[in-house]
């Protein structure tokens, strides 16, 4: 096995992160080795394999703890990569396979020590203790910076490793010898962004603003949405009181950051998987690449180890949705939701259940979504609208009741409340329920106070209801005359206005509004108007107010 | 002190204590001195220095105060995130006797989620031991327990307790007779219904009664599964799951709550853990800061309109010195090297560094762990609860810092819990301060049983339990008991314990600074820092070799500033607002 491997890739380990923050170059130029290392002389020769003066003596590796390793191929790949440097312990490659396999693993300590052996194999080769120096800087910042001076001693050109020894300088609170350690990699290497946000950091921490902010400048020339280097630069404008400055470099730092998912790509590997979970986040970083085909296929490896994968099903579902294969993708979702179902996989399902005629179904998974993310309002508000479309009047109700909970001010979701209130009332008076109506239209009123179809119902309600408990003409006949105030053009208004005039009693009122209605159908021609509104005309004049049944027709 | 708490009276432990500090109309307690500038110059101890040889700091006491200390049989962890993160403790006087009595807010075991955990109010008894007094005060909530707030909501004169929990929160307003009521719908929090951890009484529209803040943590669901890297089953981080928003309950009189959090900007996402509450701007209005796991911290700066602005990125607050944000879970504030600024510290996850962010007047707040000589201890360690207090009476801030993991790395040599739960367990950390906010790590020989033992802790609560002038500690763990530590440590120094009163009720927030031996020291009358927890509102100050005060100026939560007269020290005193000579 070369170098290279056997290394797993799982993108959100802190780990990870530091590797290719700080030693990733490194880490690549080690599988770029290609063939095997170059085998150590035999124990003996002591012209190769003895550490130098200034390495440390290797010590005696204990076998890592692999009892609560769950995935079957890795426990094997370091079984076996330990039995290699058992069988070989002279064998360079062996520890470097060995010490890559667990430091991608997060066995810092362990891979550190490994990297230890490589050292005192090959004492003149940079790497393994620059690599020690990498896995030991969260554990122990002495021995960190023993090793990545021991590095350095070595070849003190490469920038990186300056930035690294400059860290655990100032960790350790010797910041002159830090700040020459920035400088120096800046000399080696103007481009070196994280030589300049160290040095702008710094300068801040030594309260000189001034110099922070020129060092930072030097870094945003170089990546200008850096997180890090937005978030330094806030706090120099802070500091300089230019503080619009600073909320806008704050504001680029946050608005980064939130893009970001917890599976920070940045900080994925490009080395061949071996677990179900390798595959998956080699497939997510192929996905962030645009390579969707190769991600389509990294995530079937890992449903053919593990077809438990939750996060494997949720992603091959969007690369299928991508491609236009709906019916895959809606397996895969339900696959995706009946492991783990998050408020995410669930919309999807929806969606794509929505947009092939599926509306219950749909709706259930929505409302699962929207149960799962009660802080989500723009789930609740889908919900409510797929309710409405679907005339599930009070459950849309309550859907926007939520929004509104959230979002008291917002008119949209007022306007939609209405709508599903409006819609409820008028299955209310269908199963002749009209205190329950006249009840909800109120609501709806409430929800909309400016939607005058709401009091027009409203109105006509209260004036024809045949329930006496229900019926209040002097309500109708307000609720009317706001309602059709400069409305005298719809007829509806009219009608309802009409109706509560007669319910007062004032025929003659009554009978004038619905001969304005009347002129306006007759001019629209409308026959079913004509014969309405005729038929309310008689009615008036005879002195009898209108009385509607469920149905909507006039009772006799 | 030791001796005290063996003696079975009241009469007998202030005899055997001493009477003191001098009399003053004010004084709650006589209790306390030693003959202090003997014992100082006994131990040769020097201002900011260790002595050579001491008597450790803190004794665990748990056992002697009648409180269960056997951790017991553990059951094995289920991996469920709720049952490694809390819960905390309280220490406050709910019946008014002038002693602090002890709330140990409880989870259930480990697979049994949905059991009851009712709360243990233990009450402090005249020989020094606790009580459980949970069933005659109904004080025993019985939700997943994580944080609580400690404040008097109605200004009746009593303290009322919020109790923040894994699922619906509870409020208890105190009956003034030694029992509370379950007064969650009526007092308005009602809809508080998600994971709560600290929360925090604060005045925070200076209108007179407090309000509250409340961090949430995530959306957790059961049915996610995390795994290590190496594959095997751990417990999640909040990255697995969606964060919240925190809310800010207004209070809009008597006690009567309201949801105000939209309107008052508190819009910001986060997985929310230790809250502290003061003016961390310096513009009399008091400011809340958030530690977020796995985020940056939030600084909510208050603009006086009843809106607060998420400040943290540009005033240096939010991520460390490197720009990363961190796993963040407790925080401490005070003014640790005598700049009269405020100071805050974090504790963070193992990897991350705690961090000390030092009040700056140009900058806000600048990361200065290195220099506080903090880098070398923490890195393997997950903190959580955490509290600056003056251990040895010298005059600065020292530190305490509970830890325990929340996923399993090498076993802690001092590790003797469950096989399952070994993994997990730290011990515990206490930092003197050299004066000028450098600090170093006491071991066992110095810090006592507070640092001998490997165990998974996570709150922390400080106060002066035997009224002796000198802070002892209370920490809470998700499984094992509740722990007490008196403060034994070698006296450097005299010491002055004030009450802030505002009408009734403790003035949570009021500042506090005390000259006397030729130099000015700041303190605050907090009850909510350190994680999930609530400590003694009561404002703690070491004096060194001062012997008498010159004055006490108290900038209270009003925005009112007041002068007082200072007088003998070692003695407990009571100021109240109106009763100062106007700034």
């Amino acid at each position: 096995m070369t170098a290279g491997g056997v290394v797993g890739a799982i993108a959100r380990a802190p780990l990870r992160r530091a590797l290719r923050r700080a030693a990733l170059p490194l880490l690549a130029a080690l599988h770029a080795c290609g063939p095997e290392p170059a085998p150590a002389p035999p124990a003996g020769d002591a012209s190769s394999a003895a550490p130098s003066a200034a390495a440390p003596t290797a010590p005696a590796l204990a076998k890592p703890d692999l009892t609560h390793v769950a995935e079957e191929p890795l426990r094997v790949a370091i079984e076996a990569a330990w039995q290699r440097v058992v069988r070989e312990p002279q064998v360079l490659a062996a520890w470097v396979d060995y010490g890559t396999l667990l430091a991608t693993h997060d066995w810092r300590v362990d891979a550190a020590a490994a990297f230890e052996r490589a050292e005192a194999l090959e004492p003149q080769e940079f790497r393994w203790p620059y690599l020690q120096g990498v896995l030991l800087a969260t554990r122990d910042v002495e021995k960190a910076l023993a090793a990545v001076e021991r590095a350095l001693r070595l070849d003190d050109g490469y920038a990186p490793a300056h930035v690294s020894r400059g860290k655990l300088l100032r960790d350790l609170s010797r910041y002159a010898d830090a700040r020459a350690c920035f400088e120096k990699a800046t000399a080696l290497d103007a481009r070196n962004l994280d030589a300049w946000l160290a040095l702008g950091q710094l300068s801040l921490e030594e309260r000189a603003p001034e110099a922070a902010e020129a060092a930072l400048r030097k870094a945003l020339a170089l990546q200008a949405k850096h997180p890090e280097v937005n978030s330094a630069l806030a706090a120099a404008c802070f500091a300089l009181k230019r503080k619009e400055e600073a909320e806008r470099y704050a504001k680029a730092a946050r608005d980064y950051a939130a893009k970001l998912a917890p599976d920070d790509p940045r900080a994925a590997l490009s080395a061949p998987p071996i677990t179900a979970g390798d595959y998956t986040d080699a497939a997510i970083a192929r996905m962030q690449q645009g390579r969707s085909a190769e991600a389509e296929a990294l995530l079937l490896q890992a449903l053919a180890l593990d077809r438990k994968s939750a996060v494997a099903w949720g992603n091959l579902a969007r690369l299928q949705l991508a491609r236009g294969d709906t019916q895959s993708a809606e397996q895969s979702l339900l696959e995706a939701t009946a492991l783990v179902p998050t408020a995410t996989t669930l919309r999807s399902l929806a969606r794509l259940r929505h947009g092939r005629g599926k509306a219950s179904e749909a709706i259930d998974h929505l409302r699962a979504a929207a149960a799962l993310d009660r802080d989500d309002i723009e789930l609740a508000r889908e919900l409510g609208g797929w309710l409405l479309e679907a005339s599930r009047f009070a459950e849309a109700a309550d859907a926007f009741g939520a929004v509104l909970a959230a979002r008291p001010q917002e008119r949209d979701a007022m306007t939609q409340l209405g709508k599903a209130l409006r819609g409820l009332a008028a299955e209310q008076v269908r199963a002749a329920r009209p205190a329950e109506a006249a009840a909800t239209l109120r609501r709806a009123l409430a929800a909309a106070p400016t939607q005058v179809d709401h009091e027009r119902q409203l109105a006509l309600l209260l004036a024809t209801c045949p329930d006496d408990a229900v019926r209040n003409g002097a309500e109708a006949l307000r609720l009317a005359q706001h309602a059709s105030a400069g409305r005298t053009d719809e007829p509806e208004m009219l009608d309802a206005l009409a109706a509560a005039q007669a319910e007062t009693g004032d025929f003659d009122a009554a009978v004038a509004t619905i001969r304005q209605a009347l002129a306006l159908v007759r001019a629209a021609k409308n026959r079913a108007g004509i014969d309405l509104y005729e038929s309310r005309l008689q009615r008036y004049r005879a002195a009898k107010p209108l009385r509607l049944a469920p149905d909507g027709t006039a009772l006799p | 002190m030791r001796r005290c708490l063996a003696l079975p009276i009241a009469a007998s432990l202030l005899f055997a204590c001493g009477e003191g500090g001098a009399s003053g109309g004010r004084d709650l307690v006589a209790s306390g001195s030693e003959p202090v500038g003997a014992r100082a110059s006994e131990n040769g101890k020097a201002h900011g220095s260790l002595p050579p040889t001491a008597t450790p700091a803190f004794t665990d006491i748990t056992l002697a105060a009648g409180l269960p200390s056997d951790v017991g049989v553990l059951p094995d962890g289920t991996f469920a995130l709720t049952e490694i993160m809390g819960p905390g403790v309280a220490l406050l006087d709910y019946d008014g006797d002038g002693d602090l009595d002890v709330l140990e807010r409880r989870c259930p075991l480990p697979g049994k989620a949905r059991e009851p955990a009712p709360d243990r109010l233990w009450q402090r008894q005249p020989d020094g031991r606790y009580v459980d007094v949970s069933a005659a005060a109904k004080l025993a909530d019985p939700g997943y327990g994580m944080g609580v707030a400690v404040g008097d909501v109605d200004d009746d004169g009593d303290v009322d307790v919020y109790c923040a929990n894994y699922g619906r929160d509870a409020f208890y307003r105190n009956n003034g007779d030694g029992t509370f009521v379950d007064d969650t719908a009526a007092a308005g929090f009602g809809a508080a219904d998600s994971w709560t951890c600290a929360v925090a009484f604060f005045d925070a529209d200076r209108d007179g009664d407090l309000d509250l803040f409340a961090s949430h943590y995530v959306q957790f669901q059961e049915s996610v599964v995390c795994r290590r890297q190496d594959s095997a089953r751990e417990y999640c981080g909040p990255l697995s799951f969606t964060p919240t928003v925190d809310t800010l309950w207004r209070n809009q009189g008597g006690g009567r709550f309201v949801d105000d959090s939209a309107r008052s900007g508190i819009d910001a996402r986060g997985a929310g853990l230790g809250v502290a509450c003061a003016d961390f701007t310096g513009d009399g209005w008091p400011d809340v800061y958030v530690a977020n796991d796995a985020g940056a911290n939030h600084l909510w700066v208050n603009r006086g309109d009843g809106t607060f602005l998420e400040d943290g990125l540009e005033r240096g607050a939010a991520v460390n010195r490197f720009g990363k944000p961190e796993g963040s879970m407790g925080v401490g504030v005070g003014d640790v090297d005598g700049d009269l600024l405020l100071d805050l510290f974090v504790t963070n996850i193992e990897e991350e560094n705690n961090t000390l962010y030092a009040g700056d007047a140009a900058h806000g707040f600048l990361d200065v762990t290195p220099r506080a000589g903090m880098t070398r201890h923490d890195l393997g360690f997950t903190g959580f609860g955490c509290a600056f207090l003056d251990v040895e009476l010298d005059g600065d801030l020292d530190l305490a810092v509970v830890n325990g993991r929340v996923r399993r790395s090498a076993v802690h040599p001092l590790a003797r819990l469950a096989p399952f739960w070994n993994p997990f367990a730290e011990p515990n950390f206490l930092f003197f301060n050299d004066g000028k906010g450098a600090f170093t790590r006491a071991e066992v020989e110095r810090g006592g049983d507070f640092v001998a033992r490997a165990e998974i802790t996570r709150g922390l609560a400080i106060g002066d339990l035997d009224g002796d002038g000198d802070l002892d500690l209370a920490t809470s763990q998700p499984l094992g008991p509740l722990r007490l530590y008196r403060n034994d440590a070698p006296r450097a120094g005299h010491w002055l314990l004030v009450r802030a009163r505002t009408g009734k009720r403790d003035a949570l927030g009021a500042d506090v600074r005390v000259t006397a031996g030729g130099r000015t020291l700041r303190r605050l009358c907090l009850a909510a820092f350190s994680y999930v927890s609530s400590s003694d509102p009561r404002a703690h100050f070491g004096l060194g070799d001062a012997t008498s005060c010159d004055s006490i100026e108290v900038l209270w939560p009003s925005g009112r500033r007041e002068r007082f007269a200072g007088g003998a020290v070692d003695r407990a005193i009571e100021l109240v607002e109106g009763e100062g000579a106007a700034q």
